[in-house]
């Protein structure tokens, strides 16, 4: 698989799932980012697991056999480890309890591979377990200083064109729709049309070269593709 | 203005009238009785007077040897007889024709001298009361004849005294029926309230009930009718507890339903899409991988597929009409068997069945249904290799179909909970066999629509035996 290349130690994913082919499908998923990861199917493992303190963040199912996943969440808060609620559940009693025992956010089933990539991120950013510094080729990105050198030199990039940068990287040789990047990039609330997202990617691709790797997707969006 | 103001101001206003009419009227004839006495006493005095009178002239006519005696002498006499009975309280008067001729304590007569015309007027004897100087007479006046001619002679008795007496009783009357009033209004007001507390005591029960405590209840105390009002109330929140229950039970079953059906579509759901999104997102995807991933895409939508057929068979039998036929039992047996075969040999299992030769009127579909899904579910119970036993029974009326199964067993609590809905004891072992958990409900159902009972036997390790128990010659008439 290509290269995300990062500074930091590869982030460790615990799926507590008893359906096993949604475990393997999370499994599946948070690899294509280059994230490792474990499968615990019970409560009581899954309580062992954390403790033993190898993981950056727990995907907890709520209908668990034997401890449910509240029951889990409340053995391992202590342990300070971010967690993100699976449930097939969409009850608002149950998400707010889910919260309300300290999970950092709540994903309903049936859920999307880029959806899930997505909270991910945004959970392990807030808990400062991403990446400071990305590479990609001779590109350098310092995320905390807003600052893009590619081969040593400073690039001026619009914020815009910075996020958007940071997610292409970050979610290298994925298909990312237009939709996806409106949303990850100018926010959930924003109507735009695709066309900012089109005009935003030429800039990227002009000011850094990237013609050959920031590739269009027919019908669906982009990809930035792993350097060779 | 609630009931015992109501009983309690009615009441002791009859009861206030009453007294004081009763005590009125006593008084009053009481006063009546002692005027009565007052004139024959008056009367009797008046008559004495003037017979008195009468002698006197008489006495006076021959002393004087005379034939008639003259009116001087008459005036003189009768003025003699006043002047004697001077000392008395009584007022005494005597008239002639045209004027007075001598009287004492009079000044009362001057008050009424209409009477006093009245009688010289009509020659008999009349009476009249009347009020005089702060004090009441009875005045009498009669006509007597002296010499051959009228006299008139009145007498005023004083009769205050009676009219005082009167006024007393009256007033004694008035105080003691403020007293009395007072202690019947305490004591009715205790009666009232020792009769009607009950009634505060079903009324706050009826609000405890009415407010949602159904499980209220009031106490079968107080008088009969009370008894009966409690125990009407009782039974009336015994019926709309049990009928909430109910309610609350088919409410809870219908949610545990959505929530699992809810649980049990998005499971497989959720690895269908999210393979699905990996095909489409990831790039370099190894032919083995895709196999895999769009394996498991296939596999999930069979589990999906498997559980729209059950909801549907489940939805069928809730609502289908039922064609009842009369058809023997060992010919249903054989169809099945015929048709569960092939799994039977896949997993090299045995399928032994003793049939009867019996009629049953059943619905065919949902019958076979029925016994299909019984051994079905054995089969999913039991390991490679092992024996199915389907077994029939006739007792007296009744038929017993009883399948017996060598397989996992159950423990107690999960007998009792394998009826409902996507209840699966083993999940991953009933999701590998492609169970959706519904197969059991559905045989419910059935038996349920055939007035026949489903029984289940098991022990962990030992094996199952589900028995349909199901009368002969006839299902349900429904």
């Amino acid at each position: 698989m290509g290269g995300k290349a990062t500074e930091n130690k590869m982030i460790n994913i615990l799926i507590v799932e008893d359906d096993s082919n949604i475990a393997k499908s999370i499994e599946v998923t948070v690899s294509i980012v280059g994230y490792g990861s474990e499968i615990c199917s019970d409560g009581k493992s899954a309580v062992d697991a954390v403790k033993s303190g190898k993981f950056d963040l727990v995907l907890l199912d709520v209908m668990l056999p034997g401890m449910n996943g509240f029951e889990v969440l409340e053995n391992v808060k202590s342990s300070g480890i971010p967690v993100i609620f699976l449930t097939a559940l969409g009850d608002v009693t149950e998400k707010i309890k889910g919260l309300r025992l300290g999970a950092e956010d709540y994903i309903v089933k049936p859920f999307e591979a880029m959806e899930l990539i997505a909270r991910i991120e945004v959970i392990l950013r807030r808990f400062d377990k991403g990446a400071s510094t990305l590479r990609y080729g001779d590109i350098n990105v310092d995320v905390n200083k807003h600052k893009v050198l590619k081969g040593g030199k400073v690039v001026d990039l619009t914020p815009k064109e910075f996020s958007l940068l940071i997610f292409f990287i970050q979610n290298i040789d994925i298909a990312i729709s237009r939709e996806r990047l409106l949303s990850a990039v100018w926010g959930y609330e924003f109507e735009g049309e695709s066309r900012t997202v089109d005009i935003h990617v030429q800039q990227i691709r002009k000011k850094l070269n990237l013609k050959k790797h920031l590739i269009t997707i027919p019908k669906l969006g982009y990809r930035l593709e792993s350097e060779e | 203005m609630k009931l015992w103001q109501k009983i309690f101001l009615i009441t002791l206003a009859f009861v206030m009238i009453a007294v004081s009419a009763i005590a009125v009227l006593l008084a009053q004839s009481y006063f009546s009785s002692a005027i009565r006495q007052q004139r024959v006493g008056a009367e009797a005095q008046h008559e004495y007077y003037a017979a008195n009178i009468t002698n006197k002239i008489s006495y006076e006519r021959i002393k004087s040897n005379e034939l008639v005696l003259p009116d001087d002498k008459i005036k003189s006499a009768i003025t003699d007889m006043l002047s004697s009975y001077s000392g008395s309280k009584t007022g005494i008067a005597v008239y002639n024709k045209n004027s007075e001729i001598d009287s004492i304590h009079s000044d009362v007569f001057k008050s009424v001298p209409n009477f006093i015309k009245q009688v010289k007027n009509s020659e008999s004897e009349y009476s009249i009361i009347t009020d005089f100087n702060d004090k009441t007479y009875l005045i009498i006046g009669s006509e007597i004849t002296l010499e051959g001619q009228s006299y008139y002679i009145f007498t005023a008795t004083d009769i205050t005294l009676v009219y005082t007496n009167h006024e007393i009783a009256l007033s004694y009357i008035k105080i003691l029926s403020i007293v009395f009033a007072v202690v019947t209004a305490l004591m009715l007001l205790a009666v009232v309230y020792r009769l009607l507390r009950p009634l505060t005591r079903v009324n706050a029960s009826i609000k405890r009930i009415a407010g949602g405590d159904y499980e209220a209840r009031i106490d079968e105390k107080g008088g009969s009718e009370f008894k009966e009002l409690a125990s009407n109330v009782n039974i009336m929140a015994e019926a709309i507890e049990s009928n909430v229950e109910n309610l609350q039970n088919i409410a809870d079953s219908r949610k545990r339903f959505i929530d699992n059906l809810a649980h049990e579509m998005k499971t497989p759901l959720t690895s269908i899409i999210c393979f699905a999104d990996i095909l489409q997102i990831k790039k370099n995807i190894t032919s083995e991988e895709l196999r895999d991933y769009s394996g498991i895409i296939v596999e999930e939508a069979k589990r999906l597929k498997g559980l729209s057929e059950k909801l549907l068979e489940l939805i069928v039998a809730d609502n289908a009409e039922l064609e009842f036929r009369d058809i023997n039992i060992s010919e249903l047996l054989k169809e099945v068997e015929n048709s569960i075969k092939p799994i039977i040999e896949k997993r090299g299992m045995k399928l032994n069945i003793t049939p009867v030769n019996v009629i049953i009127r059943v619905d065919k579909d949902l019958f076979t249904s029925l016994l299909y899904n019984l051994i079905d579910n054995a089969v999913k119970a039991s390991d490679e290799g092992q024996k199915i036993e389907v077994k029939c029974m006739l007792n007296d009326d009744k038929l017993t179909i009883s399948i017996t199964d060598n397989g996992v067993g159950m423990i107690e609590d999960d007998v009792k909970k394998i009826t409902e809905p996507f209840y699966m004891v083993d999940k991953s072992r009933s999701r590998k066999a492609g169970g959706a958990g519904l197969g059991l409900s559905l045989c419910v159902e059935i038996v349920k629509k055939h007035n026949a009972k489903l029984n289940i036997d098991s022990a962990v390790g030992v094996g199952t035996t589900v028995s349909v128990i199901m009368p002969v010659g006839g299902g349900s008439d429904e």
